[in-house]
């Protein structure tokens, strides 16, 4: 932790006791996709729209659009190619 | 009055406080106050849930669970039990949870020993557990809501100690508050963030990487510093239900004592009687202390205390300490130097270790020290009390 | 302060002997304390209680070395090296043992080992609960010797304790024979 970040970070008296985490949902915070280079890339011609990609994934980072293409979210997707291991079409690469 | 053990006390305190859970595991000498609440709850007595779990881990695991839920949890171990729990304790500390646990001093193994002494409760020193100790039943039953009010105050866990089989098995006389009068004082748990709590969903017990640990164990450290200021004002209220005192550091005949020996638990009642069966030449130079607040230790009242024996006639102090901390001073002679460190004028600080795997400790015992203490027949060297050489 | 140490075997009731006579002090408005001393629990293995009764309170928690009574239970005891060192205790103190022997008999024992200059008190206790059909425990004609050479506790106060306990558990033809044996064995008869 650089010293820049050190001075976003609060102070203990100005955090909840416990380290406690007192809002729903505020794993969205943190960008885990910059945690790997890699991402997956789908191939629309094998993709039948299970969904099973969308649950394994543990970032909840693909989505499945009206337009029936998967995409996912670079923000959050770490590379852990849960994705391409789900896929029963093995339409899904990992790059 | 009633009559009952040390063991049937806690159980006693504990119907009348009525926790909504009590996961429980036994080991001796700790079994009776199990056994002894397990047959309140079948008598429908309380409403509290009762699980036995398969272990002491488990038994601190589904505390912190119900606690953390939003409930009052209350259990009790000893020994090799409460070193089962250990990874637990701190669990419950640093999530800030204000458990309640009667602790049967028992031996730690090796070897295998049923019997008393302090090494289960001094060996959990680190863990962030308020720590009371208690000399005789009334005591244990006294410290039950004494202990609730401060950690619920604070959100920290404590323990209540006392010796096994010497106090948890020994019928004694107890007098009892109403349940009314008990449930007045220590009110009903208001916890501020209960998982149960659908509408303001929380996240407990989390990760917390380099960047923010340090910072929440600072505040798990303040809140040990206030359970040292708050303390005096629960224990004066418990006192106006009860007409008994409970002073973090007890003190007897301190006014121009010579030689004093500090000490907690039963031990602290026979050093008492002993002292008062001296002969009058030899009883206006002594004096006693007897702890109850363990942790956090009341290091600033102390050094009051002795700064102000040491003006008047103070030389010595004996700690005697039934437990060993090996590699190290014993756990208590090690607090007391450290609290006299900053004294300009310090008496001498001579620790004695007795009563190690339930080793019997009587009256000529005490007496022997004092009269040692007062003829200056000692030194820096550790004693051993009734240990064969 | 009135001290009192029993042997007896594992199972023989030395323990809860030891309660219900403190507990009978407490409830006529004394100070008790009353605790067992033995290891692992095991039927049979000698083990001893402490009793102490005083109308201070009792702050002292060592175990009692200076009896004015000692209790035996079970006759095999008595060359045991804690028996003898209960009995050797500075004060002299008055022995009641469960035996078919008389008190003669049991000093006769005792002199082998050391000058017991205390009194000794026989009951046969065994032999006082066979008239009885119900099954009434051994202690309670030793209870009636105790609280007879002592008065230490009110037989009436007794009789009341050993009624709440034990009432619903051997029922009320038990408790009233027990309640005879214990008043045949403290008018002596």
């Amino acid at each position: 932790m650089g010293y820049n970040q050190s001075q976003k970070l609060k102070s203990w008296k100005d955090i909840p006791p416990a380290g406690l985490i007192l809002s729903p949902g505020n794993s969205r915070e943190n960008k885990t996709g910059s945690w790997s280079n890699k991402k997956p890339f789908f191939d629309d011609k094998k993709c039948t729209q299970c969904q099973l990609c969308v649950n394994a994934c543990p970032e909840a980072a693909i989505n499945s659009g009206k337009d029936k293409k998967i995409s996912v979210n670079p923000d959050y997707c770490k590379g852990c190619a849960a994705c391409v291991e789900a896929c029963p079409r093995k339409a899904i690469k990992l790059n | 009055m009633l009559a009952q053990t040390g063991a049937q006390a806690a159980a006693e305190a504990m119907r009348q406080i009525d926790p909504d859970v009590v996961p429980v595991y036994p080991i001796t000498p700790q079994t009776p106050i199990v056994e002894s609440f397990s047959k309140i709850v079948a008598d429908g007595l309380v409403n509290s849930e009762m699980i036995h779990v398969e272990s002491e881990h488990s038994a601190m695991s589904a505390a912190v669970g119900a606690q953390a839920a939003g409930a009052r949890a209350v259990t009790a171990s000893s020994s090799a039990g409460l070193a089962l729990m250990f990874e637990v304790l701190g669990v419950a500390s640093g999530m800030r949870l204000p458990i309640l646990m009667n602790i049967a001093n028992r031996a730690l193994s090796s070897p295998i020993n049923i019997h008393c002494d302090h090494s289960d409760s001094m060996g959990v020193r680190d863990s962030g557990w308020i720590q009371i100790y208690s000399e005789n039943a009334q005591e244990v039953y006294d410290h039950n809501f004494l202990a609730l009010k401060l950690a619920e105050k604070v959100s920290l866990p404590a323990m209540v100690m006392q010796d096994g089989f010497i106090t948890s098995h020994s019928l004694e006389n107890l007098e009892i508050l109403t349940d009314e009068q008990v449930k007045q004082f220590i009110g009903r748990y208001k916890p501020q963030y209960p998982l149960l709590n659908i509408e303001k969903p929380v996240t407990m017990g989390a990760i917390q990487l380099p960047d923010y640990f340090f910072e929440t164990k600072r505040q798990q450290i303040q809140a040990m510093s206030q359970a040292r200021e708050q303390y005096d004002a629960v224990a004066q209220e418990l006192s106006k239900l009860t007409g008994r005192s409970y002073p973090k550091i007890e003190t007897h005949n301190l006014e121009n004592a010579q030689a004093i020996i500090v000490v907690l638990n039963s031990t602290a009642g026979t050093a008492l009687a002993a002292m008062r069966k001296l002969k009058n030449e030899f009883r206006e130079k002594v004096g006693l202390i007897k702890i109850r607040l363990f942790l956090p230790f009341p290091q600033e009242e102390f050094r009051e205390i002795i700064k102000k024996a040491v003006g008047e006639n103070l030389k010595t102090i004996a700690v005697l300490d039934r437990a060993v901390s090996l590699g190290s001073d014993a756990p208590i002679a090690k607090e007391i130097k450290n609290a006299l460190f900053d004294l300009s004028n310090k008496p001498q600080v001579y620790s004695y270790i007795f009563g190690l795997g339930g080793r019997e400790i009587f009256e000529k015992d005490i007496k022997k020290v004092y009269l040692d203490l007062i003829s200056k027949k000692t030194d820096h060297q550790v004693k051993y009390i009734g240990l064969r050489q | 302060m009135f001290q009192l140490v029993i042997h007896g075997r594992g199972g023989q009731g030395a323990k809860t002997l030891a309660l219900m006579i403190a507990e009978t002090a407490i409830q006529a408005q004394s100070f008790a304390q009353a605790f067992p001393d033995f290891g692992p629990e095991r039927t049979g293995a000698p083990i001893r209680s402490f009793v102490r009764i005083d109308q201070e309170k009792i702050i002292t928690h060592e175990p009692v070395t200076r009896p004015d009574v000692v209790i035996v239970l079970d006759q095999s005891l008595i060359k045991n090296p804690e028996v003898l060192e209960s009995l050797s205790s500075s004060k002299n103190p008055a022995l009641i043992i469960n035996s078919p022997d008389s008190s003669g008999e049991i000093l006769k024992i005792l002199s082998q080992f050391f000058d017991f200059k205390g009194r000794i008190h026989v009951v046969d206790a065994l032999a006082a609960v066979a008239e009885f059909s119900g099954k009434i425990h051994p202690t309670v004609p030793i209870i009636g010797k105790l609280i007879k050479i002592t008065e230490i506790i009110s037989l009436d106060d007794f009789k009341k304790t050993y009624e709440s306990k034990f009432l619903e558990k051997l029922g009320e033809e038990s408790i009233k024979q027990t309640l005879k044996t214990l008043e045949d064995s403290y008018y002596g008869l």
